[in-house]
């Protein structure tokens, strides 16, 4: 073997990595595919075969035993979606069931202010009929304007998991509240403040 | 590990807890795994039940994230760890004991101790089953048996070795297949109903 490392390095180089054998490229083939988490029906067959024979009862001292364990831990309900995250108390429907309403409310609120806005206190029937010139109207005066937005982070909170695409997902559950301001023409302000909920889904282990 | 007591309040004769039914319908495969993973019938049984305890005291603490359908993939997590745990002791102890008159005992006290139950199939099958079962590597094993009487999915198996869902079935076509060839002379025979 020659001494000189650059030419031992070019005989190295000469050299190829040895070529993926047939079973293995197939393998990687089906992983790249997805088929590779798919049973063929023979395999199906032979699993069910085995399946056929049942595990051991547990014998009634174990049961006993693991029962003992249990006995001051009340057996909790399942929730078919969201799974309640430990430490809140109320159940997420009725918390979801105050938050559309108050939602609810302050849409209908901010929709009032802006209806008269937008029509400067007059009638629907008037408003239709002056709906081409709407487009075109100055604010009037005594009209209520923009004067300031502001959004805050209420609050952030795990609410779980939920299984998704056989994958365990942790549930992000944020509020904002969304505060409008509002001036009329007499400097007077009002403020309308919105609720809004989302929901964010983040892949996660179980532990 | 030491067994706990029964409570006194658990009368023979009552109707059975939700807890009952979970550990009835759920307790044999979590054993079974138990007993694949460990060395004797009860070294399993406490493993077992000490991932229930570990289960039930995150629960009563609040700290279980998940529900109900997430304690099987727990407790396969924790019984795969605490059986680690207890082979590393057990490695130990053994380096320092003279060991060969603990095994025949111990392969004695396993037969009394089936893998399966007698009502299910034949002895001559369960027999074999257990035998090449135990006789598989590891790895191949545990995903077998969490896949076929756990019904745990692939994802869900990836999930509590650590690997990914494919490499799981990877061992688990590699484990079925060794599985099939080792029990091939029998099954010629006609020795099983397999």
């Amino acid at each position: 073997m020659p001494s000189d490392p650059s030419s031992v390095e070019d005989d190295l180089r000469q050299l190829r990595a040895a070529a993926l054998d047939e079973s293995l490229l197939a393998r990687l083939e089906a992983c790249a595919d997805g088929s590779l988490v798919q049973l063929d029906p023979a395999e199906i067959q032979f699993e069910q075969r085995l399946r056929a024979i049942s595990p051991a009862p547990l014998s009634a001292s174990l049961v006993a035993a693991l029962e003992a364990s249990v006995t001051q831990v009340p057996f909790p309900a399942a929730s078919p979606k969201i799974v309640r995250f430990p430490g809140s108390g109320k159940s997420s429907a009725v918390r979801h069931g105050h938050v559309s309403w108050a939602a609810a409310a302050a849409v209908a609120l901010i929709g009032a202010f802006a209806g008269w806005h937008f029509t400067g206190g007059r009638s629907a029937e008037s408003l239709a009929d002056a709906a081409p010139r709407a487009q075109i109207a100055r604010p009037i005066p005594s009209a209520l304007v923009p004067a300031g937005f502001n959004r805050d982070l209420s609050e952030a909170r795990d609410e779980g998991v939920v299984w998704q695409s056989n994958q365990p997902h942790r549930v992000l559950k944020v509020t904002y509240q969304d505060r409008v301001t509002l001036r009329d023409a007499g400097g007077r302000t009002y403020q309308v403040e919105q609720p809004r909920v989302e929901y964010i889904l983040v892949p996660a282990k179980t532990d | 590990m030491d067994k706990m007591m029964p409570p006194s309040t658990a009368a023979a004769g009552s109707a059975p807890s939700e807890w009952r039914e979970w550990l009835q319908t759920n307790g044999p495969k979590l054993l079974l795994f138990a007993r694949q993973q460990t060395r004797s019938h009860e070294d399993a049984e406490d493993v077992l039940q000490d991932a229930m305890v570990k289960l039930i005291e995150k629960i009563r603490h609040d700290e279980f994230i998940g529900g109900p359908e997430a304690w099987q993939p727990y407790i396969y997590t924790t019984i795969r760890r605490l059986a680690i745990d207890l082979s590393r002791r057990d490695d130990r102890r053994k380096r320092r004991e003279d060991t060969v008159g603990l095994d025949e005992e111990e392969a004695q006290q396993q037969s009394f101790h089936p893998w399966f139950e007698t009502e299910s199939s034949d002895d001559e099958t369960r027999v074999q089953l257990e035998k090449k079962l135990r006789e598989l590597p590891e790895k191949f094993a545990e995903v077998i048996v969490m896949k076929i009487w756990g019904e745990r999915t692939f994802a869900e198996i990836g999930e509590i070795l650590g690997i990914s869902q494919n490499t799981a079935a990877s061992r688990y076509r590699y484990g079925l297949e060794a599985l099939k060839r080792s029990l091939g002379g029998a099954r010629r025979r006609g020795d099983l109903s397999i």
